[in-house]
Formats: structure tokens, sequence, C-alpha cells
């Protein structure tokens, strides 16, 4: 099993006409797909505009995904599409507008191709890859080890149990209990 | 472990794929219906992001309340709807694969009656008249060049005849062969 089994069965869901299947993987490649888009389009309302309409695309299209590729595979052809022909569209507008030769705003500028990130957005961003990187940091041994294994290596709970020497449920109970203890300090941080 | 806390640790499960398919179902609708596991689950990607440096600059953005409400119009898909298109599918995939075996049975049954020395096409030319006198009105009409009451040119019939017995024995497939019974009809006088 792996992830891919996740995202098929929400999938699969959605098909089905369960829609708040569709916001779980929203919650899920929200972030992924910002980034992705943020690299066409630099100005951020409208990455998160882009973003939202290829999800829109994403649901409008989801009856037709056979899983042939994967579905993030698929998600990010549709994004990067999404975000090509906002690029396009938004080249022709401009290309319309004569510039006058006072303004000394580049098209790049007038494009949105200026930094993205913001003061506010780097802080926010650091504060929370801090609060993350610390927790793990002071997690125990085994908890830390086992998220470790999991997320940076990939390896299946089945691989940590063999690696850690220790039954599946421990492995489960582990990683569980290690997402918790940061997502704690999260919610602390965000003052949920 | 407590109830919640067990439900709790079946998302931390879900979200690595490492659930039994039975139990999923169940999730899902529990996570539907519960603010707390939807956030439960966000914040697990959350970190999961932050360790595989996908987090993008808008870190604090959430668009899932604004994509839900921009779909809150949008029918919900019903298993009918993918049942019968992939139903039609199906379907044509069916007819095209048994048109393609006509088609390449009807290909096979010329290519064998025809034999290198020609004698099977002749045979067959002369035992089915009424075809061939069909494909011979066919290529009058089509040409407007070939009458059956001009004669023909001898030196146009040899070579004719040439042809269609080089095509015959240089194997050529298909139903070329047949070429010959239309291209040179017999000259009554």
């Amino acid at each position: 099993m792996s992830e891919n089994f996740t995202d098929r069965e929400l999938v699969q869901r959605v098909q089905s006409g369960d829609k708040a299947a569709f916001d779980l993987l929203v919650i899920k490649y929200q972030h992924k797909i910002i980034k992705l888009v943020s690299r066409f389009v630099r100005e951020p309302s409208d990455a998160l505009d882009v973003t939202q309409d290829a999800f829109i695309k994403a649901y409008r299209a989801l009856p037709n995904f056979r899983g042939d590729s994967a579905f993030y595979t698929w998600l990010y052809r549709i994004a990067s599409n999404t975000a090509k022909n906002f690029l396009a569209s938004q080249r022709r507008r401009l290309g319309d507008v004569a510039i006058d030769s006072d303004e000394v705003m580049s098209r790049e500028e007038a494009l949105g191709l200026d930094d993205v990130a913001t003061p506010e957005n780097i802080l926010a961003k650091d504060e929370v890859q801090h609060t993350v990187f610390e927790t793990i940091e002071n997690l125990p041994d085994d908890l830390r080890t086992a998220l470790t294994l999991r997320e940076f290596d990939g390896l299946s709970y089945e691989e940590i149990a063999e690696v850690m020497e220790c039954p599946v449920g421990t492995v489960r109970s582990r990683i569980f209990r290690a997402r918790e203890a940061v997502s704690e300090k999260l919610r602390a941080l965000s003052g949920e | 472990m407590a109830g919640n806390e067990q439900i709790k640790s079946q998302v931390s499960s879900f979200m690595d794929g490492e659930i039994e398919k039975d139990e999923v179902s169940l999730l899902c609708k529990r996570m539907a219906n519960d603010q707390e596991l939807r956030e439960q689950w966000r914040d697990y990607h959350l970190i999961r992001d932050v360790l595989t440096q996908q987090l993008p600059e808008q870190s604090n953005v959430d668009l899932s309340a604004r994509i839900q409400n921009a779909l809150s119009d949008e029918p919900a898909f019903s298993a009918k709807t993918k049942t019968a298109s992939t139903g039609l599918v199906k379907r044509l995939s069916g007819l095209a694969v048994a048109a393609s075996v006509a088609i390449l049975g009807v290909v096979v049954v010329l290519n064998t009656a025809v034999q290198p020395n020609g004698g099977e096409t002749t045979i067959l030319a002369s035992n089915t008249p009424t075809s061939n006198a069909a494909v011979t009105q066919v290529a009058e009409l089509s040409s407007g060049s070939v009458s059956t009451d001009q004669p023909m040119d001898p030196r146009l019939n040899k070579y004719l005849v040439d042809h269609s017995e080089y095509a015959v024995s240089a194997s050529v497939h298909g139903i070329l062969p047949y070429a010959r019974i239309v291209g040179h009809p017999p000259v009554r006088k």
C-alpha cells in the first residue's frame, strides 16, 4: 500500500458522488499546486486564483480520470496548463495596451514577475518551518526516527518496523504520536 | 487507545496509505462531518509539506473553503455517470474489435484465394459473373474511356495482362489481384 492507495480511494469516492472527499484532496495537494503555479504566476493573489481554477477544472474532469497515471501527475498537468493559459491571456491583454515611454514599469513587472516573497510571507513560512523542525528535533528518538523514515525516506510501515525492529502497530502509533506533537505546536502557533 | 484517539490514528495511517480498505469509507464519512478531523488532516499535510520542502510562500493559506464554496453549485457525480460512460466506451471498443476482425477476415480470405499462378483468381472470376459485370460497369462509369462497343487496343490489353501476372507472381497482397478482373475484359465483336 502507498500514498497512491489514499488518492485512489479518495478519487473513487468523489467519482461516486462524495464531494467531501474532494476537499481532502484539495487540502492534501493545495500547497504543492500553489508552489507549482507560483513558478508561472508570480503575483500571489493571481497564483491563488489560478490554483483554485485548476482544482475546479480537476473536479469537473474527474469523472473521466481513469487512473492510468497517478492522481497528482494528472492534477499537475491540469495546474500547469491552467497557469500557462492564464499567462497567455494576461500577455494578450497587456499586449493590447500601448506602453508609454514614461512608464518605467517593465513588462515583467506588469506581468507580476517580480519577487513574490513579501516579508510577511517569509516570516510566516519561517515560523512554520522552524516550529516543525524544532519540535521534531525535540521528539523522543523512537518517534523522531519513525516519522523521519516515513516522511524523508518514504518507507512503508512494514519497512520501518523492520528497520526499528518493532511491530507494525508500534510504528503506526509512533508516527501518529509524532505528528500529533508537531500538530499541537502548529496549532499553538496559529492561535487555534 | 480511546475511541477518538483511534480515529485520529486512522487519519494518520490513511495519509500514508496504511489503512485497511474497508475502513476507508467510514473514516471518510467521519472526516466529512468532523471539522477537527479535517484540521488534523490539514496539519499533518502541512508537516509533510514542510519536511519535503513543498511549502509555498503563502504557507498560511487554506484554499479548501474557497474551492468548496466555488464547487457548491456543482452537482455531485453519481456512480451511474461513470458506469454509463465506461459502458459506452466498452460497447464502442467491442464494436471496433468486431469490425477489425471482420476486415482482417476479408483480407485473409482474399489473400488465400489468390495463388501465385493466378489460376484461382481466374476461377473466381469466371464463377462470379454478376460481380464482374458490376465491377466492369463501375470502371466504365468512373473512367468513361472503356467501352465494350469499341475495340480494345491490343498493346494496352497485353500491358494489363503482363501487369496483372507480374503483380500476382510478386505476391502483392490485398485486393489488388482483383484489379485485373476489371482491367482487361474480353473484347467481343
